[in-house]
């Protein structure tokens, strides 16, 4: 009896053992852009998640965007059991960019793990995008030429009224 | 004289025009906003009568950096403090049972959750405002997106107070599948070359969604390299997939992208609950198969084909 209690908890141990899992949070993704402004930085803090009993590694590799985003670091050692391993993100708006809009691309890669037995070794990885959008500064610009349009117009009448005023 | 004053009226009033014209058209909310977001502001509803509940708190948005989902399927918590006046005092006011909604509007229709139990806890601040601690749960397959949150609020006398916050806070969004993927690699029965439509026989790999992200399956293929002769090779294109059972020989299956390319499969395990099963299959809603279809081509010779002396194994991308 004892035996057999022995071998079955031994076999469920290597059941629960074997379902791991890893994932990436996104705060940005494709129908959720960053909004940023010229000359402004930001941090964008991606996390890795490994609800496994096992610490996994990953690499994240910056595959679009490199003009205005940048990685720290690129390899983490993910504990298990966490879904708060942080991948900083920083991007730069450089004052005289001249994109509206530019798409940030990465990918995370779980580390493989030896050589597989198989003829085709299989792991696992994440491709997240988003898009950067400029508020844009030539409709900010229209807003301050309205105002001074209408300054200007103001003042224009009120010159014309004064000189009708001052003929009658 | 009255000439001059008529004029003087006609002056002031054209400048009180054109000041109403320049105020009521936004043109300063436009001139210093930040984020060209005004059009989604919150829009807050309070109605005041003598005795009537008013809440206080929330009126804006949460300015945190929103929620996660958590794919170790246990439910987010998402906190929601609501603070309500009521000149009556705090005794006119319910003691939990509250109307408050979180709320997603999705095109295939709205996705709504109300706090767990239907109950917030009371506590009273003074004798007049009483706060309300509510939880929404969140599941690991609810949308990522920004939740409206409404709250409705009556008295012992059905005086109400309503107020509502679009994008009230975010819920971010999860990428994750269960790994290692199962099978952790593929293998073919012996192979002649050539040789068409040769089935895996061990597939399919079996695919579980364990967040939120309702995207496709992407499949980075490398050729596989003689074993001993590394001048020969298999090359990645040969492969094609499909998420049905003998479809990945067919027409129907995607062949996949030359050497280090992704491949957009097509193939969508949908975000949802999990189904419990154990180990995993392909029949919850979160999960999906892929079969594995191999075209050997001519002129190879006899040896082991396999990604180890390239050292790079095929990557299962979700995105």
């Amino acid at each position: 009896m004892v035996n057999k209690i022995l071998g079955l908890t031994i076999i469920l141990s290597v059941l629960l053992i074997s379902i791991i899992s890893a994932g990436v949070i996104q705060p940005y993704w494709d129908t959720h852009p960053l909004t940023m402004n010229l000359g402004e930085t930001k941090t964008v803090t991606f996390k890795i998640t490994n609800p496994g009993d096992v610490a996994v590694d990953y690499e994240v590799e910056l595959k679009k965007g490199q003009d205005i985003a940048s990685l720290s670091k690129t390899n983490y050692n993910v504990p298990p059991k966490t879904q708060n391993t942080e991948v900083p993100l920083t991007i730069t708006i450089p004052s005289d960019y001249d994109k509206q809009v530019q798409n940030i691309a990465l990918t995370f890669y779980k580390a493989q793990e030896g050589a597989n037995e198989g003829m085709v070794g299989l792991t696992t990885g994440y491709e997240v995008s988003f898009d950067v959008v400029l508020n844009d500064p030539a409709n900010q610009g229209n807003s301050l030429g309205l105002v001074i349009a209408l300054v200007i117009a103001l003042i224009v009448i009120l010159i014309l009224i004064i000189v009708i005023v001052k003929r009658k | 004289m009255q000439r001059k004053k008529e004029v003087y009226f006609v002056i002031s009033f054209l400048v009180i025009l054109l000041l109403v014209s320049v105020v009521s058209a936004g043109l300063f909310d436009n001139l210093f906003k930040k984020t060209g977001h005004a059009p989604q502001a919150p829009q807050d509803v309070s109605v005041y009568v003598g005795g009537a509940p008013v809440i206080d708190s929330p009126t804006s948005p949460d300015p945190g950096p929103g929620y996660d989902p958590s794919d170790s399927f246990a439910t987010t918590t998402i906190p929601i403090t609501i603070e309500v006046t009521d000149t009556d005092g705090v005794a006119d006011l319910p003691d939990g049972t509250i109307g408050l909604t979180f709320v997603v509007e999705l095109s295939s229709g709205a996705i709504i959750k109300t706090p767990s139990g239907s109950f917030c806890t009371p506590t009273d601040i003074d004798a007049d405002t009483r706060s309300y601690a509510c939880n929404i749960e969140m599941n690991h397959y609810d949308p990522a997106d920004d939740w409206d949150l409404y709250i409705y609020i009556e008295d012992s006398a059905t005086n109400s107070d309503t107020t509502t916050i679009i994008d009230y806070t975010k819920y971010n969004l999860l990428s994750s599948i269960t790994d290692p993927i199962n099978p952790t690699s593929l293998t073919w029965p012996s192979l002649a070359s050539p040789q068409n439509n040769v089935q895996s026989d061990n597939d399919p790999t079996i695919v579980v969604n364990r967040g939120n992200d309702d995207r496709h399956i992407l499949i980075r293929a490398y050729n596989l390299i003689g074993e001993d002769n590394g001048g020969y090779s298999i090359p990645s294109t040969s492969f094609a997939v499909s998420d049905i059972l003998d479809q990945e020989c067919t027409v129907a299956g995607v062949n996949l992208n030359a050497d280090g390319i992704n491949t957009d499969t097509g193939i969508n395990a949908n975000p949802g609950p999990n189904d419990g099963s154990d180990p995993d299959d392909c029949d919850g809603s979160n999960e999906v198969c892929v079969y594995y279809c191999l075209d050997v081509p001519a002129g190879l010779i006899s040896q082991t084909y396999s990604t180890t002396e390239r050292g790079e194994h095929w990557v299962v991308l979700y995105g």
